[in-house]
């Protein structure tokens, strides 16, 4: 007995010892650490903004942002402080925005990550790659950006973290029309969304009853499934629970988990109609089909799976038939634009139509294949 | 050999005859990671030095006060406290070299020349001979990581003071190409192959032992 308190004794006192140490230490240290991280962030700050006088500090969600002004305080630029989980820990990192919200700089602050692996979140290659691109871009590992072989955590989890500020950025700061989804106004329905994973193209199918989401289901994904387990079913839970995305995404599996969420926000923005990536959409151009003259014109559009060809016959000044010649949409949502937009154009003998059907990205693309295949027509050259 | 004074050899035996990387083979995973340049090598090299004399002192001094049963977690605090503070040290004081030697400075804690010397050496010699027992590892460590990284940056990098541009000196001129084999992990391992094939040679030539 007497033994037990001797060492359990012995070991509390080296333990107090040994914090009280470090506090100590930590006292000494704290303050020059900070001050010159704060030196290096000013640094920093000089290098990207070159005309910097002052800065407004803001701070939204868990993302911190210093609003940069020059000498008669013209806001030039804009510098995030974000962490972001990363393989092994907090990867704290700058992302230095102008005043259009196009990528300058991408700075790693702090970071755990492996040693001749992960590291390479911090080299020029990696970040130059983010350089010029806003919130119009995709940035989405394989499409404009890359993920590096041998190290797809780490530089996915930077590729959809700066994808995601310079979305919060557009938003907040630079005035781009606000994308909030309003649940409530999403028609009942069921809607198909995309946002990259880790492994590539994640895809859900969100159905909505009432204004409420009563099921998530990912329907295709590549996610590694030991971690995909962390956060199937447990997001869609989350997100059908407290019907919003604000959400702890802390599970084994960060990325999947921000996946999911993205996924669903996307499938019920298309059903809003709120435009989804990158190209802001064209008015359409409103052709004048009494002046084409009698035949028959192909051309093609942008579906959700890929391009939507048509044929459209005109005799008379009028749109007679609309024949889809090809497509690889989804069967049981193509249904729901098919026939149902071409006889919409032929009845209305116009292209600005209503294109809320369950299906919209299909019913867009029949009304772009169909305004294509005219405009190359009256249009000339095209 | 001719006799020396016990505290002289304690000093000197960490050095050549039980050099810890070279004849030892311990403390291997900072002595393959941070050896790309001298720099760094040698940095890596003062701060286990640091933390092994530091420990090796304390842990000497209370070595009648720690019951056996409880020695090994009291030996990693002790360390770990002393590793942590040299990472707040560096951190506030040398931030270029903290940045380099990244993971590898807490990692320290489980360098196993201090815990080893912790628990062969310091837990049963009195304090003036557990401090020359801790230098004297000390300066073969770093002496050791010394000579690999100079291998390896030398042929790596073709420099020696790098990856700093300001005092980088190139060997070869700015045209050499140079053998970017030896700056990646697996140039660590060959070249501490070849350096203890050189070791073992010198040692059966001089009759060290």
């Amino acid at each position: 007995m007497r033994n037990i308190i001797k060492l359990s004794v012995t070991l509390a006192v080296v333990g107090i010892i040994s914090a009280a140490l470090l506090t100590g230490v930590y006292n000494v240290t704290a303050p020059i650490i900070a001050e010159r991280q704060e030196a290096e962030y000013r640094q920093a700050l000089e290098l990207y903004f070159p005309g910097f006088a002052s800065y407004d500090s803001e701070e939204i969600g868990d993302d911190y942002f210093d609003l940069i002004y020059d000498g008669s305080d013209e806001l030039i630029g804009i510098m995030g402080t974000i962490e972001q989980q990363g393989y092994d820990g907090t990867i704290t990192y700058n992302l230095a925005m102008d005043d259009s919200g196009s990528i300058i700089g991408v700075r790693v602050v702090s970071h755990s990550e492996t040693p001749g692996i992960g590291d390479v979140i911090t080299t020029e290659v990696f970040q130059e790659q983010f350089f010029g691109k806003n919130y119009e871009d995709p940035i989405v590992a394989g499409d404009d950006v890359n993920a590096i072989t041998g190290a797809t955590v780490s530089s996915s989890a930077m590729i959809n973290s700066i994808r995601r500020v310079s979305g919060v950025v557009a938003e907040n700061f630079l005035g781009v029309e606000s994308v909030a989804i309003d649940i409530s106004e999403v028609p009942d329905g069921t809607y198909q969304g995309s946002a990259p994973g880790l492994g590539g193209e994640l895809t859900v199918e969100v159905e909505v009853s009432d204004g409420v989401i009563v099921s998530i289901e990912v329907i295709e994904h590549n996610e590694t499934p030991t971690y995909f387990i962390e956060a199937y079913p447990f997001i869609p839970e989350q997100i059908i629970a407290e019907q919003h995305f604000d959400i702890d995404t802390q599970t084994g599996a960060t990325i999947s988990s921000e996946a999911i969420i993205e996924a669903v926000q996307n499938a019920l923005r298309e059903a809003l109609g709120i435009e989804v990536g990158e190209e802001p959409e064209e008015e359409p151009v409103d052709i004048n089909i009494s002046e084409i003259p009698d035949g028959i014109y192909v051309g093609s559009g942008e579906g959700f799976y890929g391009p939507i060809t048509v044929e459209v016959e005109v005799a008379g000044g009028q749109i007679v038939s609309i024949v889809i010649t090809g497509q690889d949409e989804t069967p049981e949502y193509f249904r729901e634009s098919n026939p149902l937009i071409p006889e919409r154009i032929i009845e209305e003998q116009s292209l600005d139509i209503d294109t809320s059907t369950g299906a919209t990205f299909s019913a867009k693309g029949i009304v772009q294949a169909v305004l294509n295949a005219l405009d190359s027509e009256s249009g000339g050259e095209d | 050999m001719k006799a020396t004074s016990p505290y002289m050899q304690d000093l000197t035996r960490g050095i050549i005859k039980e050099n810890p990387v070279f004849i030892a083979l311990l403390g291997m995973c900072p002595t393959l990671g941070v050896t790309a340049f001298i720099v760094n090598g040698v940095g890596m090299g003062l701060a286990a030095t640091a933390v092994l004399i530091a420990s090796n002192l304390v842990i000497s001094l209370l070595r009648n006060f720690i019951p056996p049963q409880v020695r090994i977690p009291c030996f990693i605090v002790i360390i770990a406290t002393f590793v942590t503070i040299i990472e707040m040290v560096l951190q506030a004081f040398q931030p270029v070299l903290y940045e380099a030697l990244g993971v590898f400075v807490p990692l320290i804690v489980v360098n196993c020349i201090i815990l080893g010397r912790a628990e062969a050496f310091a837990s049963k010699r009195p304090v003036i001979r557990s401090l020359l027992d801790g230098i004297g590892m000390g300066i073969g460590f770093t002496l050791a990581l010394f000579i690999l990284a100079a291998v390896r940056e030398i042929l790596g990098h073709g420099t020696i003071l790098g990856p700093d541009p300001d005092s980088a000196i190139h060997l070869f001129g700015a045209n050499f190409e140079p053998m970017a084999l030896f700056a990646q992990p697996a140039g660590a391992f060959i070249a501490l192959g070849l350096l203890l094939a050189i070791v073992n040679l010198l040692f059966k030539r001089f009759n060290i032992n």
